[in-house]
């Protein structure tokens, strides 16, 4: 499970990074990089594509962030909005890729979770079920029961109602767990 | 890749207390997202993410930079004969130099090594 830096001395600290990075610095900026890297790519990497992919997605969120810090509002978390700007970024992308591929179909089942290397059968399975869910519903399911993000903190992320992503987590769930043949299936 | 398909709408409470019953299923995925994930520092990440902001960032200055000098030497121009016969040759010279030096500005910043690629 990934480390969530909220608290309230991790919260100040965020802040004041977010300041200064707001003010132009780069050590500011880089600090919050390294505190919300590895939540960040985590989320790109389950929400699809191969790693390098995801890694490209995260890093082109974190500039974005940094561009567009003056709309960080700290309503919600730094690790959040910048998961919600991956989340729009991958649905921005996937529109661009389906079209691209016209209507053959080769788009379909061309892409899955990258592997580098032996994985153990479990979670070859829960990536390939992961893959099977809608997007919106998978960008629930990995933030909140992969990445420890509360519901609302994941409805700030997504810019979803509350209740939807909800429903999205308990129905990824289920779906997870019937693919995967877990118990509740 | 399915057509990524958005979700259904939101299941009635009843159907999500059922679901909420089963709290092992929710710790048997916990396991298996647990360790799946980047490490927890990777400095040569955070350098491109750097690297690549500041890229951006100096791109967008250099854009910024020439639309000014361009404007100025278009005001230059328009204005130099109303406000004395010397400014126009001046404005004159700035408006081709600013172009030329804005093109050698970006293959500048382009061919740093700095700048150029990730």
């Amino acid at each position: 499970m990934l480390p969530s830096p909220e608290g309230g001395c991790a919260n100040s600290v965020e802040q004041a990074l977010v300041a200064s990075a707001r003010a132009g610095s780069a050590a500011a900026f880089s600090a919050l990089v390294q505190r919300h890297q590895q939540a960040v790519r985590a989320f790109a990497r389950r929400l699809g594509g191969d790693l390098v992919e995801a890694d490209d997605l995260a890093q082109e969120a974190f500039v974005t962030a940094w561009s567009h810090l003056h709309r960080f509002d700290g309503r919600a978390s730094f690790r959040a909005w910048v998961c919600g700007v991956v989340y729009r970024k991958a649905l921005t992308a996937r529109r661009g890729a389906i079209r691209g591929m016209g209507r053959d179909g080769a788009y379909a089942g061309s892409r899955d979770w990258g592997s580098d290397g032996v994985e153990p059968a479990a979670k070859t399975a829960l990536r390939r079920a992961m893959s099977a869910l809608p997007v919106d519903q998978r960008a629930a399911v990995a933030l909140c029961l992969a990445a420890d993000f509360s519901h609302a903190e994941a409805a700030d992320a997504l810019n979803l109602p509350l209740g939807t992503v909800k429903s999205h987590v308990t129905r990824g769930r289920a779906k997870l767990l019937e693919l995967m043949g877990g118990p509740d299936a | 890749m399915p057509e990524f398909p958005m979700s259904e709408s939101p299941m009635s409470e009843s159907l999500m207390s059922e679901f909420d019953s089963h709290p092992g299923a929710e710790v048997d995925l916990a396991a298996l997202f647990a360790d799946d994930g980047p490490p927890a520092h990777d400095a040569d990440f955070v350098a491109a993410v750097v690297r690549r902001a500041g890229r951006q960032r100096l791109a967008f200055e250099l854009v910024w930079s020439g639309l000014v000098a361009a404007l100025s030497a278009l005001v230059l121009w328009a204005v130099g004969p109303v406000l004395a016969p010397v400014v126009k040759p001046l404005a004159a010279v700035f408006a081709v130099f600013a172009p030329i030096g804005l093109i050698a500005a970006s293959v500048l910043f382009l061919a740093h090594p700095r700048t150029a690629g990730i």
